[in-house]
């Protein structure tokens, strides 16, 4: 009886140990492998097309395709168009489409989708405030609504084929930089035959059909999205199961990353560490940090309008601002000042450009020159909401108290913002943009015509070069224009330029394979990261 | 109840006041509380007269630095001085308290005498009024009209200002009421003395211990209020000072962890002033009539 | 009833006009992301219709309004309500929490601190509510994140879930923690006063005096006869806070990122959304005449001799 006893005993052991070692096995693979990413606000709407926002575009990346995106030095990577070539006049760029690329439902994506797309987003009864990218195609109107039925100069050629007409001859780079980077292509046996009222309620969206590397499962409405690998992406499965996009107010962007909670952040404006925790997050040993230079920029804008804000004042005020403090001490070095629009990191950059020095003894006397009115107290709106900004606001007040010129601050939110300086009753004001690698991305600001004109310029001397240098058609034959911009924009010095922002990235050591350099242009290849444990 | 021991009773010939003094100071927590409050208030107006203290001008060198004999509280992220700025902030919060408060008072007392004494239709509008105006949650009421006007130190005040006029219009109403029966009143009304007179002269001082009560808790939460306001942003503006803006630095994570010398000398000299304050306001209430209900 | 529709219209009226008053238009607030160009607003500004005087946007307001409609938000273009009730939820289960909370300590507190005044229990209640009663709620939130999510890490910095996907009621309590802590703690204060101040008012009355003199229990006499009586004045004080609760916890959604009707009116003000500002005020009048009325239904059972006319 021990006998038995005993060699069961040596039988069971063993074998219960391989039961509970394969079971903890199977246990650990069938738990789900998680990626968490945080971002400051929520997107407005699940339309990819009718937003302005760009906190929507994280969510739309993963849901759908787009036929190409930028990358940080300013080249674009194919999506779901896997080449593109233009014709020889300029007037016409077509897409070859990737053939594997297929539906969440298992249906092949083809041109005939590109083309319904085009005519769905063209469509003036369809809410799309984002229509008027389409405006470079012949057939629409400025707005980029069609000026018939189906009129939008699209046409497929075979199923993975498609070629789109533009108005006039126009630089190709353009096109794709502000319009093929935000169309998101949708699929046609699902939105064929729905009337607008349809389009327009937000059912049909709401579990959407895509083609992108996630599926949509649920969502708390301003809280997190949660989205499901797709297994089948045609640019290669996602190395994880499920992605949380989760909304966290930015100042605990930090301590989720820190705690767990967030394994990365969606970067630039829509996720960025702030510059006082920059040195917590690079001493976390769990954290993989990232300083990466943008296009983001602020400036101080000058109302050209006042009777005593002549050119040489406004030179003298542009050459009084201590930029090498706001770099150095105020953006501990993650920026680059700046003198005009055009960054050193743009190709269009004005290399022989002569630095505006700072040199405040110079400009007080050029200020006594100008029988410039020291006792008026000067008014400087500065928008709430961008702590890095109002500080810079702070040190620039100092700067112009300097020359013996008052100066008041007062911070405003935004819509006061815009609406004070539009009426023109300010002397300063302060500003950022977003930046992009088209060099006439500040035209608005400057177009007299302009609602955005803030710096109140009569003139069109600076929009005369912009519009000539867009019309060109290469990048050689453009870049003298814009080299012309610059030198102007620092001698009228209407907007003193002051600094780019770096965007200051971290993410979790068990990611890898990030290209987060990537993230400010908006494109995150998310299906390319590789998850650790 | 009565309280423990027997009630003093000093002077015969003394007034109602001194009485009232006597019983305040029985009350521990208010002595304490007025001595803080005294200290501080004495600090936060004097301290800039006799020490140089610059809020406003940044050290290029010491950004963001942490307490040192140059800056006894360190530095902000653009160099200027803590310990400056947490005195003027001082200053910032005890005005937006006083001067709201006294708009409050301004506006509610008039209103409330006026709608218990005449009633009618007149009462039913300004009570109406009162109560949209004390069931809207007052955060809303005021983010909205300073998004309207603008934030500033003033807009803050007079905001905070227009929206504390039914503590003081529905006790003085509650007052009026109990009081315009009493015979004294109405032998002056039958003997031919204007209204404005009863108002003033027979009325409104039986409401001013109320009153005064109601002030003190007032003051305390405006200076609450502003404080969140500011915190959020929809304040004081910066470069002016408040302590509620001065602790909106600390939404970020190192700044609450690892530099607490920026966000709790505001913090705490927040909870120290209101509840000094508070505690003078109890301590007013024992002393002109612990019965009373406020 | 008839009561609550003026100060409804007056309330709804009083919100449009001042909510419009404030300068720029919903257009402007888009600036204020950097990544847009500003040429994109200059084709929104027709369809938006801004350009109608007030009188005119508030009775077309009031008309979508009476035939269910609560309009579209010039932000996200999508319906108001939609919007709102997805926020409801949340804002609901942290004001229940927060009130249960509140109540639960609150009132053993104060009666414990009534029942023997002026003695040492009495202070230290007493100095613990003024303290609490003195703490703005950002600055107690600032405090328990510091300790327990940065310090101690035992939990989370916001949100309503974790990651893992599940969710049950467990995590989300966890998550319920802090927001309701800081959210309860102001309120915490002053209700203890206000119990206590209640309690020792009933306790001088009369007929107090009387159960103690027939020979009754001193603690059966306090909870027995004075509570009921006590409560009625706090019945006031919770039913008065419930509407702050749902609109002003502006500053705790803020600081945890909790998916709320506030942080929806912040974000709303901030990009001049109307359709939104109005949408929240009026579920807000709602939700202090629905109060109002709750409480006046509580007084009407506690004390008999009041009955709702």
């Amino acid at each position: 009886m021990k006998q038995r006893t005993r060699r069961l005993r040596m039988l069971v052991l063993p074998v219960a140990a391989l039961v509970i070692l394969v079971g903890s096995a199977a246990a650990q693979s069938a738990k789900p492998r998680v990626v968490t990413i945080a971002m400051t606000n929520a997107w407005d709407t699940m339309m990819p097309v009718n937003t302005n926002s760009n906190y929507g575009l994280l969510v739309y990346d993963q849901i759908y395709d787009r036929l190409v995106v930028t990358k940080a030095d300013g080249s674009f990577a194919p999506r779901l168009a896997k080449s593109w070539s233009v014709n020889a006049a300029s007037t016409a760029i077509t897409f070859t489409l990737n053939e594997k690329a297929t539906w969440h439902d298992g249906k092949p994506v083809t041109a005939h989708d590109v083309v319904f797309t085009a005519q769905l987003y063209s469509n003036p009864a369809v809410k799309a405030l984002a229509r008027y990218r389409l405006n470079y195609f012949a057939g629409t109107d400025d707005a980029g609504a069609e000026l018939s039925p189906g009129s939008i100069a699209v046409k497929a050629e075979g199923d993975y084929k498609v070629t789109f007409t533009f108005k006039k001859p126009i630089f190709a780079d353009t096109v794709i930089d502000q319009w093929a980077t935000a169309f998101f292509v949708i699929p046609k046996h699902i939105f064929q035959g729905k009337t607008p009222a349809e389009i327009n309620a937000p059912t049909l969206w709401a579990k959407p059909v895509g083609s992108g590397p996630f599926r949509y499962e649920r969502e708390i409405t301003g809280e997190r999205m949660e989205l499901v690998a797709n297994k089948d992406y045609f640019l290669g499965a996602p190395d994880f199961d499920r992605l949380v996009i989760r909304i966290m107010p930015s100042a605990s962007l930090l301590s989720g990353l820190i705690s767990g909670e967030v394994d990365i952040i969606a970067g630039g404006a829509m996720g960025s560490i702030s510059l006082d925790d920059w040195p917590t997050a690079q001493k976390q040993a769990n954290l993989v940090t990232e300083s990466i230079p943008t296009l983001n920029y602020q400036t101080l804008i000058i109302n050209t309008q006042q009777p005593y804000m002549t050119q040489r004042v406004r030179q003298a005020f542009n050459m009084a601002i201590n930029r090498r403090v706001l770099v150095d001490a105020l953006l501990r070095g993650q920026g680059v000042a700046l003198m005009t629009p055009i960054s050193p990191a743009s190709p269009y950059f004005n290399q022989k450009l002569k630095d505006i020095p700072y040199d405040p003894v110079k400009a007080a006397q050029i200020l006594k020159e100008e029988k410039f009115p020291f006792d008026k107290e000067l008014v400087f709106y500065v928008p709430s909401g961008n702590i890095t900004r109002e500080r810079t606001a702070v040190l620039i007040e100092q700067d112009f108290e300097k020359l013996g010129v008052k100066v008041r601050i007062q911070t405003v939110d935004f819509p006061t913002l815009m609406n004070n300086m539009r009426s023109g009753t300010h002397d300063f004001g302060i500003i950022g943009s977003g930046g992009t690698l088209d060099p006439a991305e500040s035209r608005e600001m400057v177009s007299p015509t302009s609602t955005v004109n803030f710096s109140r310029l009569t003139s069109t001397v600076l929009t005369d070069i912009i519009d000539e240098g867009a019309a060109k058609l290469t990048f050689a034959t453009r870049k003298p224009f814009f080299d012309k911009y610059q030198e102007k924009v620092a001698e009228l010095s209407h907007m003193p330029y002051l600094y780019t922002t770096n965007a200051l990235m971290a993410y979790s050591k068990r990611l890898s394979n990030v290209s987060a350099v990537d993230f400010s242009r908006l494109n995150w290849r998310v299906w390319e990261w590789k998850v650790g444990n | 109840m009565p309280r423990s021991g027997v009630l003093k009773k000093t002077n015969p010939k003394s007034s109602y006041f001194a009485d009232a003094r006597e019983k305040f100071k029985e009350h521990r927590l208010a002595v304490f509380g007025l001595a803080v409050l005294t200290a501080l208030v004495v600090i936060v107006v004097f301290a800039p007269m006799l020490f140089p203290l610059d809020p406003y001008t940044s050290d290029y060198f010491e950004f963001g630095t942490a307490p040192s004999a140059k800056h006894p509280l360190g530095t902000d992220a653009v160099g200027r001085d803590l310990l400056a700025r947490l005195i003027y902030g001082g200053r910032t919060s005890l005005f937006v308290g006083l001067t709201s408060t006294l708009i409050s008072l301004l506006i509610g007392v008039p209103l409330g005498l006026t709608a218990g004494y005449y009633r009618g239709w007149w009462e039913t509008l300004v009570m109406r009024l009162a109560d949209i105006f004390m069931s809207f949650p007052a955060m809303v009421l005021i983010l909205v009209l300073v998004a309207v006007v603008g934030p500033s130190i003033w807009s803050v005040t007079v905001v905070i200002g227009i929206l504390g006029w039914t503590q003081f219009a529905r006790l003085v109403f509650a007052n009026v009421l109990s009081v315009r029966e009493k015979e004294y009143v109405e032998s002056a009304y039958a003997i031919g003395t204007k209204d404005f007179t009863v108002l003033t002269k027979y009325i409104l001082p039986n409401s001013i211990a109320p009153i005064l009560i109601s002030m003190t808790f007032r003051t305390a939460q405006a200076i609450l209020m502003e404080s969140s306001l500011s915190f959020l942003g929809m304040g004081v503006q910066p470069p002016m000072a408040s302590w509620g803006n001065l602790m909106n630095e600390a939404l970020s994570i190192t700044v609450l962890s690892q530099k607490p010398w920026i966000w709790a000398p505001p913090g705490i000299a927040l909870v120290l002033i209101v509840l000094s304050i508070n505690f003078v306001g109890d301590g007013v209430r024992d002393a002109l009539d612990p019965k009373m209900r406020i | 009833m008839a009561i609550g529709v003026p100060t409804f219209f007056g309330i709804t009226f009083l919100a449009y006009l001042i909510s419009s008053m404030a300068p720029g238009s919903p257009l402007d607030a888009l600036l204020a992301d950097p990544n847009i160009n500003p040429a994109e607003l200059e084709r929104r500004r027709l369809e938006l219709g801004l350009d109608n005087p007030v009188i005119i946007q508030y009775f077309t307001w009031l008309k979508e309004f009476f035939q269910g409609n609560l309009g579209y938000s010039f932000k996200t273009q999508r319906a108001v309500w939609d919007m709102i009730r997805e926020r409801l939820g949340p804002t609901a289960l942290l004001a229940a929490c927060s009130v249960t909370l509140s109540l639960i300590v609150s009132i053993p507190l104060g009666i414990m601190a009534a029942a023997r005044p002026y003695s040492r229990r009495d202070y230290l209640f007493s100095s613990l509510s003024f303290l609490m009663a003195a703490t703005p709620n950002f600055f107690s939130g600032l405090v328990l994140i510091y300790f327990f999510a940065a310090v101690l890490r035992i939990l989370p910095t916001g949100g309503m879930y974790d990651s893992s996907g599940i969710r049950n009621a467990a995590i989300l309590a966890r998550h319920l923690i802090l927001p309701t802590l800081v959210l309860s703690f102001q309120q915490i204060g002053s209700w203890i006063r206000y119990m206590r101040g209640s309690m020792l008012e009933v306790l001088q009355e009369d007929y107090i005096r009387t159960a103690r003199a027939k020979g009754l229990k001193r603690r059966g006499v306090i909870l027995k006869h004075g509570l009921k009586n006590a409560l009625i004045p706090v019945v006031t004080v919770v039913g008065m806070s419930i509407p702050s609760l749902v609109g002003g916890a502006v500053v705790t959604e803020q600081v945890f990122g909790w998916p709320g009707v506030g942080s929806l009116m912040v974000q709303s003000i901030a990009a001049r959304d109307y359709p939104v500002i109005m949408g929240i005020t009026v579920l807000v009048a709602f939700v202090v005449l629905m109060a109002n009325l709750v409480t006046d239904l509580i007084y009407g059972l506690l004390d008999p001799r009041i009955r709702y006319a």
